[in-house]
């Protein structure tokens, strides 16, 4: 598993998913929760600038209890969507975790 | 112990009950809930995929709010605005006149997806909905109306509904036919899914990264914090999709394939001219095609696969569309620009062209040499040579212009006959989504339309622009008085 | 003689316009209709002079033919090319 940041979303396959979160501190630490809750993918970073993209292939598993580790503080996964204009896949929202992922990827096992 | 939200989330979101004084069909009729041939227990299977409480979204909207307003409060201090490059203004004036009312439309959309949804769990994400698009709407007043003192054309954020402007009587024919006249599964396939999950991103998130970059960071603000309610209630859309692929495929592929297409036209007038040429060159992120490569090819259409769709069946040329389409519109819009109610750049000056160039190989051949003949008048003094005489004519699906959608040198007639009338378009796509549906488009006249019937009088441009109700505080000219064009001069 | 609307399409302009033209003009009198909104606009004006050709349905029509002889229906597309031009 590996933090891998690109320049442009050409190597961005089209069957990454996962959350596109406005640019601060809350994408940097979505960031290393989606490192650490799918220890199995590689994670893909686009960063326009104004926003983020964070991407693993097929499935993206985020967790409450990833996020507030990075966070240092308790945090409620509803309020993500303050910070998310748009997300890629589709997702299932539980209290303790969200999950983006894909039903027809090679890569969603 | 507290429950947590997963513990008591489907019981309270699936409270119904069983009617037993009137029919369902009755309470539920079909023409408003579009549950069509579908059986009413499939309904049972439809699954949000983004679960809200009315706990959890007023105390999240709350937060939106306050983040939206400080950034405001803070930035009209500033005096940010009066900083800000005039070009890139026309996008924010573009949007405002173009979608505030949209957004006013879909308060009523989503009133009827809590009404007459053919399942509870939709019926009550129908209320965010409806909250999630008053906040909007309401947004985009008050960012107007502050804005009001140092430029009337922020004006049209309330006015260009009720006026007879031509691009605004496109979008108006767009979105009154999916969000007002449409039943709930249509709406939910071509505003939610279409609309919503595919081409708003291009407006409110690719399009906020550009204006950030220009500076204005306060409209950039406000366009993602919009957008972050439109991902939520976007998600509307793909239940209704995984029922549909069920029961009534080709429903589904046919609504989803039609709404495609007039939003790529649609988007290819608002959001393409605003990043490639409203834009300053220097803040640019990306071109309107890469744009559109990411969030529509990647993003949206991988998804909608996912759920067995097909690609549209004009795919090809959809994407051949990115090349040029938006260029056309764009030479259009700034040709036309008496009819404009904002000031939009030309956007080709040297620096600009030689970006262009780079990001589409085929602009220079394309467009290079009417631009070159716009040039050459501008320098010889004669700007009346670039302007109008006569109007354009109008695509009887997209109410748009007919010109070069696919490529500018593939234009050509393409018509339609139905109940003894002839009917006009913009491509074979959009006579294709005539022809499936004609009823549809039929008897809604275009400005053209209404000009040959003679409802718009006197008969010429000025009569013309009287009825669309421009006036001159507001009529658009070049935003740099040609400047751009002198440059050429030692060239 | 009456009002007679084309959609006139001067080959090598991005758009085709909405053309005021009347049942007694002639091909002649139509092109240069067409031309007006285009050539010296947004195409070059041709070598050889603002002479043209009308062009209907792929067909060359004859100078000389007025547009009422020709049972169209309002906004037919007219295409015009410089005089001598290949067809459209």
């Amino acid at each position: 598993m590996t933090i891998i940041e690109l320049e442009s979303d050409a190597a961005l396959d089209v069957d990454h998913v996962g959350p596109v979160i406005r640019a601060g501190r809350l994408a940097e630490c979505v960031i290393d929760a989606v490192a650490a809750d799918n220890p199995d993918r590689d994670v893909v970073v686009v960063d326009r600038d104004d926003y983020v993209r964070i991407h693993t292939r097929g499935r993206c598993r985020l967790t409450r209890e990833s996020l507030e580790r990075a966070l240092g503080e308790a945090f409620q996964l509803e309020a993500l969507e303050i910070e998310m204009p748009s997300f890629k896949g589709r997702l299932r929202t539980r209290t303790d975790e969200f999950l983006w992922y894909l039903t027809t990827s090679d890569g969603e096992a | 112990m507290l429950l947590n939200r997963d513990d008591w989330y489907e019981t309270s979101r699936d409270l119904d009950w069983t009617f037993s004084y009137v029919d369902p069909n009755e309470v539920f009729p079909a023409s408003w809930s579009g549950a069509g041939d579908v059986p009413a227990d499939a309904w049972q299977d439809w699954e949000e995929p983004f679960r809200v409480s009315y706990r959890d979204y007023v105390r999240i909207q709350r937060e939106k709010e306050g983040g939206v307003k400080a950034v405001g409060n803070a930035l009209s201090r500033a005096g940010v605005f009066e900083k800000l490059d005039p070009a890139h203004l026309a996008s924010a004036h573009l949007h405002l006149g173009g979608t505030c009312m949209v957004e006013q439309m879909a308060i009523t959309m989503q009133s009827r997806f809590c009404r007459f949804a053919p399942t509870p769990k939709w019926r009550n994400l129908g209320v965010f909905g409806m909250l999630d698009e008053t906040r909007h709407a309401q947004l985009d007043l008050r960012f107007a109306h502050e804005l009001l003192k140092v430029d009337p054309r922020f004006d049209w954020t309330l006015k260009a509904f009720h006026t007879n402007e031509w691009g605004i009587r496109a979008v108006k024919a767009f979105f009154d036919d999916i969000m007002l006249n449409a039943d709930c599964v249509e709406a939910a396939l071509a505003v939610s899914l279409t609309v919503e999950h595919g081409f708003t991103n291009m407006q409110f998130v690719a399009l906020a990264a550009d204006a950030m970059a220009a500076g204005d960071i306060n409209w950039s603000n406000l366009l993602s914090s919009i957008q972050t309610d439109e991902a939520r209630h976007a998600q509307q859309g793909f239940p209704t999709l995984a029922v549909l692929m069920e029961h009534d495929p080709e429903r589904a592929q046919q609504a989803i394939d039609v709404a495609f297409w007039r939003s790529t036209r649609l988007f290819q007038t608002l959001t393409g001219p605003a990043m490639d040429y409203y834009t300053p060159l220097e803040q640019r992120k990306m071109s309107f095609k890469e744009f559109m490569l990411e969030w529509i090819v990647n993003h949206h259409e991988r998804i909608l696969e996912d759920y067995g769709l097909k690609k549209p069946w004009y795919w090809d040329d959809f994407l051949r569309s990115l090349e040029t389409a938006h260029h056309s519109m764009h030479l259009g819009m700034w040709w036309y620009r008496p009819t404009l109610f904002f000031k939009p750049n030309a956007g080709v000056s040297p620096a600009e062209r030689e970006w262009l160039r780079e990001k589409y190989p085929t602009w220079e051949r394309d467009f290079g040499y009417i631009w070159d003949q716009i040039i050459a008048n501008v320098q010889a003094g004669d700007v009346p040579a670039t302007l109008p005489e006569t109007l354009p004519v109008l695509c009887n699906v997209t109410h748009l212009p007919i010109g070069g959608a696919c490529a500018p040198h593939e234009l050509a007639e393409h018509k339609s006959e139905y109940k003894g009338k002839v009917y006009r378009f913009d491509s074979h796509i959009s006579k294709w989504c005539f022809d499936v549906d004609p009823e549809r488009y039929a008897d809604h006249p275009t400005v053209v339309d209404r000009f040959l019937a003679g409802d718009i009088q006197p008969m010429d441009l000025p009569g013309a622009l009287a009825w669309m109700g421009i006036t001159p505080d507001v009529m658009g000219d070049d935003v740099y008085d040609y400047a751009w064009a002198r440059e050429y001069v030692n060239a | 003689m009456a009002l007679f609307p084309v959609t006139g399409r001067y080959i090598g302009d991005h758009i085709p316009h909405l053309v005021a033209a009347d049942t007694d003009d002639t091909m002649d009198e139509l092109a240069a209709m067409v031309a007006r909104h285009s050539v010296g606009k947004k195409v070059p004006v041709p070598p050889g002079g603002p002479v043209y050709d009308v062009y209907i349905g792929g067909r060359r029509i004859d100078p000389g033919v007025t547009l009422g002889a020709l049972g169209l229906s309002p906004m037919a597309w007219v295409d015009v090319v410089p005089r001598g031009a290949e067809a459209p």
